[in-house]
């Protein structure tokens, strides 16, 4: 084969493009389209987090609060030596 | 990813335009399916690219800068989306052929793709298989450069363009090609 003879590639048509290529192209960016979740339902979900965690520091507080006043009240000091009833 | 169909796309007056996904399809589907047909040498493949290659340019338009030459950025994505095709393709058979025989020997000439180029005509048919097989087996930048500059017919100023180097590099990577096919044959 004549090798400086690259030319002979100039002669390899172009050809047509199938039709359905279209179809095929649409129907996979529809399928990407799918899988997007839309920003507002990020948001959503995101917000419901944050106010779960709200909450939880909002309970937790009240909770300690809770076990520091029966904390205290467990600490009184008895300063006689006194029995029961006596 | 643009959702609502319309691209923006700045004319030859500076302003403005919008096209949309079918315009931009219809412009350069012939561009893109015959490039990737030169790279991969059969249509099933050729089709797949060809896919792949405008959901990528649809995605990524918004990362297109709008100063720079829309017809170059798609032959880029083409290629890149070409080599990078040819390259999963080559790891998947030679998986294949490696864990089928459990030797290396005769990879190569498995490795060579089904040829089914419709652009060719019949009584050249054997002699153009020949050669695009030696090209098929070039070095990216090197298969790169014959397909741009002696199939697709783009002049040197272009394939530069295309390729991000200059036109001398250009030149001296067609001759280093021309070397490496003579190896070849």
């Amino acid at each position: 084969m004549e090798l400086d003879n690259l030319d002979i590639l100039k002669n390899i048509k172009h050809v047509e493009v199938p039709e359905a290529l279209y179809h095929s192209i649409e129907s996979r960016l529809e399928a990407n389209r799918k899988n997007i979740i839309p920003l507002y339902k990020v948001g959503i979900a995101a917000s419901l987090v944050l106010g779960l965690m709200l909450s939880q520091v909002y309970f937790l507080g009240l909770l300690s609060k809770i076990n520091q006043s029966n904390n205290e009240i467990e600490l009184v000091e008895v300063n006689n030596n006194s029995l029961y009833y006596e | 990813m643009i959702t609502n169909g319309c691209y923006p796309i700045v004319g030859g007056n500076n302003k403005k335009n919008f096209v949309t996904q079918k315009d931009i399809y219809n412009q350069y589907k012939n561009l893109v399916y015959n490039l990737a047909l030169q790279y991969c040498q059969n249509r099933q493949d050729a089709e797949e690219i060809a896919q792949d290659v405008f959901i990528k340019v649809f995605d990524k338009w918004q990362t297109f800068r709008k100063d720079a030459d829309l017809k170059t950025w798609i032959y880029r994505i083409t290629i890149n989306q070409s080599l990078d095709f040819l390259k999963h393709k080559q790891r998947k058979k030679r998986s294949l052929i490696i864990s089928l025989f459990s030797v290396d020997s005769s990879i190569e000439e498995n490795l060579l793709p089904d040829f089914d180029h419709p652009g060719t005509l019949m009584e050249q048919d054997e002699s153009l298989k020949i050669l695009m097989q030696k090209i098929y087996r070039l070095p990216e930048n090197q298969k790169t450069v014959i397909i741009l500059l002696k199939i697709e017919d783009l002049p040197q100023r272009e394939v530069a363009e295309i390729m991000k180097l200059t036109e001398g590099a250009i030149e001296s990577l067609f001759q280093r090609a021309k070397a490496s096919l003579k190896k070849i044959l």
